[in-house]
């Protein structure tokens, strides 16, 4: 009676030997030349026995016979390992996947041993030969042989232990390898991903780029899921694709890691930020509605005051109130939460309380030169309370005893902000009106405008000064170490 | 040289068949032959290993034990320092191979 057999070999030399040996007694014999034609023809062949060798590029031997025992139809074969490498391997590197060994020697020793095997089979008698290596005695080891199969039972464990999944196809994208991981990512088992393109379990979209990149086999590899999620069966996941080239020998290794719990825990963070922001932009936008309403009432409070003088300081409080709420308007209009532009802040500033202390016919110009650039809160802050006292006082002293719409030397009233940052920060504020009075220590006057001036360019590690201007008028000027941390 | 009928019986084939192998082995390793002078140029000790031992593991298993031999004495001296050895020995297997394929044609 004879038998289906599978020869499975990448020697021409070995499978027209085994062909015509295995023919001669009888049996019909399909040959593969590799583990992915094998698996195809074994597949469709159902055969009792097979002989498979043991080195071959892609698909090894011992990894075939646990794809092919898989299979319900081929869990009961007979599977015979032909090993070149039988005499280095020895038994402690074959496993339970096989049933028998041969080692590769002599054809007439081999067929020797081939043939006792088909005789045990037929009788019943294969047990005998379990565990052992059938013509070993006969060959020699290269220790060469001994260090590659280490080397390789090592990356063995290391593929199969690693989180990551690795998957490996040829230039036809057909599937040679695949690792637990790489199971797991795919959902399908070893079996049923070698041989299947690669493609097939990438999304469209990703074709051009790896059609390219195989095309080109560029060493510097891809990577697929940056930019563009790539997701399968539900997850996302980061594929890094490389060449691995030893000729005649060519193929894709991919490196495939899941990055579902990175990308929402990503998501989870960019939404929480976004309420962030929401929630910032909602806390400054009724800071500064309170801020305005307090204005309000001091405004209101005004009109119960016969005393100017009172009014007078209600103005000057609301000045300093308003200071803080235009920085509060600003950064609900704006995406940075910690900085405000300096330059708009100071002149919106000013605008606001000329209109504060005058009415809205008196024709006070205000002017900005230099930057506008960011400024950590609290430094804006100081700025803008320094800023709102000099305007005011510019307002109550410079321009006092001006009556409406006159002119000085022939000048409409000015008051001109400079600022600028180098190294320091330099902020000038500049007006046309009755100079500054010389002889006042501002360091150690008893005004409160000066004392909260003195304490707040402390602060800042300032130095500060007024001074009569050259065409009259006066300069404020105050300069410190900038960037400064906030 | 070769009785291929004896030997085709000791293996268990028919000659006609071993005859075909003689020239499968002959074709391969005349292409072995090609790629181990370049991996012995580029200093590529484990294609020349691999090589090496597919030459050897072929001509051991026809009985051709002068190229075996030739095959394994060069095994155990791979590196590149051993390069000019290397293309000796190269050469004896091709001049080996060159006469069984010579042998073969007057068959």
């Amino acid at each position: 009676m004879g038998y289906r057999i599978l020869i499975v070999d990448n020697q021409p030399l070995i499978l027209e030997y085994m062909r015509d040996l295995l023919e001669k007694a009888g049996h019909e014999v399909r040959m593969a030349v590799g583990g992915l034609d094998a698996i195809q023809i074994a597949c469709e062949f159902k055969p009792q026995l097979l002989f498979i060798d043991m080195v071959m590029p892609y698909i090894d031997g011992k990894r075939l016979c646990g794809i092919l025992r898989k299979n319900d139809d081929l869990k009961d074969s007979l599977y015979i390992l032909i090993s070149g490498v039988a005499a280095e391997a020895g038994t402690s590197y074959f496993s339970d996947l096989a049933d028998v060994y041969i080692a590769k020697g002599p054809f007439k020793t081999m067929s020797k041993y081939i043939l006792d095997v088909l005789n045990k089979y037929r009788h019943n008698h294969i047990d005998e030969l379990k565990h052992k290596i059938l013509g070993v005695e006969e060959i020699y080891h290269r220790e060469v042989t001994k260090e590659l199969l280490f080397s390789h039972k090592h990356l063995e464990v290391l593929f199969s232990s690693m989180d990551y999944g690795v998957l490996e196809f040829l230039e036809d994208f057909r599937i040679i390898y695949v690792n637990k991981a790489a199971e797991i990512i795919f959902e399908q088992p070893e079996e049923e991903l070698l041989a299947r393109d690669f493609r097939k379990l990438i999304t469209k979209r990703f074709h051009p780029q790896l059609n390219s990149f195989v095309k080109s086999m560029d060493e510097q590899g891809l990577e697929l899921g940056d930019d563009t999620p790539l997701i399968i069966n539900g997850r996302y996941t980061h594929l890094r694709l490389l060449p691995v080239i030893e000729e005649p020998h060519k193929s894709i290794m991919a490196i495939i890691r899941d990055t579902t719990k990175y990308q929402l825990a990503k998501e989870e963070v960019e939404e929480s930020l976004r309420t962030k922001e929401m929630l910032l932009k909602e806390i400054n936008h009724r800071i500064k509605n309170n801020l305005g309403m307090i204005g309000s009432l001091l405004n209101l409070q005004k009109t119960y005051i016969d005393n100017p003088q009172y009014c007078v300081y209600l103005d000057e409080i609301k000045g300093k109130i308003q200071s803080i709420e235009l920085i509060h308007e600003k950064l609900y209009k704006t995406e940075d939460f910690r900085h405000v532009d300096i330059g708009s802040y100071l002149y919106d500033l000013g605008v606001m309380i000329i209109k504060t202390v005058t009415d809205s016919t008196f024709g006070v110009e205000i002017g900005l030169t230099g930057g506008n650039f960011p400024v950590p809160i609290k430094t804006a802050i100081s700025l803008g309370l320094i800023t709102a006292e000099v305007v005011t006082n510019a307002m109550k002293y410079g321009f006092g005893e001006i009556s409406k719409n006159s002119y000085l030397n022939g000048h409409a009233p000015m008051i001109t902000i400079h600022v600028n940052a180098g190294t320091q920060l330099q902020l000038v504020i500049e007006n046309n009106g009755t100079p500054f009075p010389e002889g006042i220590d501002i360091e150690n006057a008893e005004s409160l405008g000066l004392i909260l001036i003195h304490d707040l360019a402390n602060q800042l590690d300032a130095t500060y000064g007024f001074k009569a201007a050259k065409n009259g008028g006066t300069v404020f000027q105050i300069s410190f170490d900038f960037p400064k941390e906030s | 040289m070769i009785n291929l009928k004896t030997q085709a019986e000791e293996i268990g084939i028919d000659s006609d068949t071993l005859l075909k192998m003689y020239e499968l082995f002959i074709d391969g390793t005349g292409q072995d032959l090609a790629e181990l002078k370049i991996a012995v140029q580029n200093g590529n000790i484990m294609q020349i290993e691999n090589i090496l031992h597919h030459i050897k593991g072929a001509a051991t298993a026809l009985d051709l034990g002068s190229i075996s031999s030739l095959a394994a004495s060069l095994e155990g001296k791979i590196s590149s320092e051993y390069s000019r050895e290397a293309s000796e020995i190269i050469l004896g297997i091709e001049k080996s191979l060159a006469g069984l394929k010579e042998w073969f044609r007057g068959k």
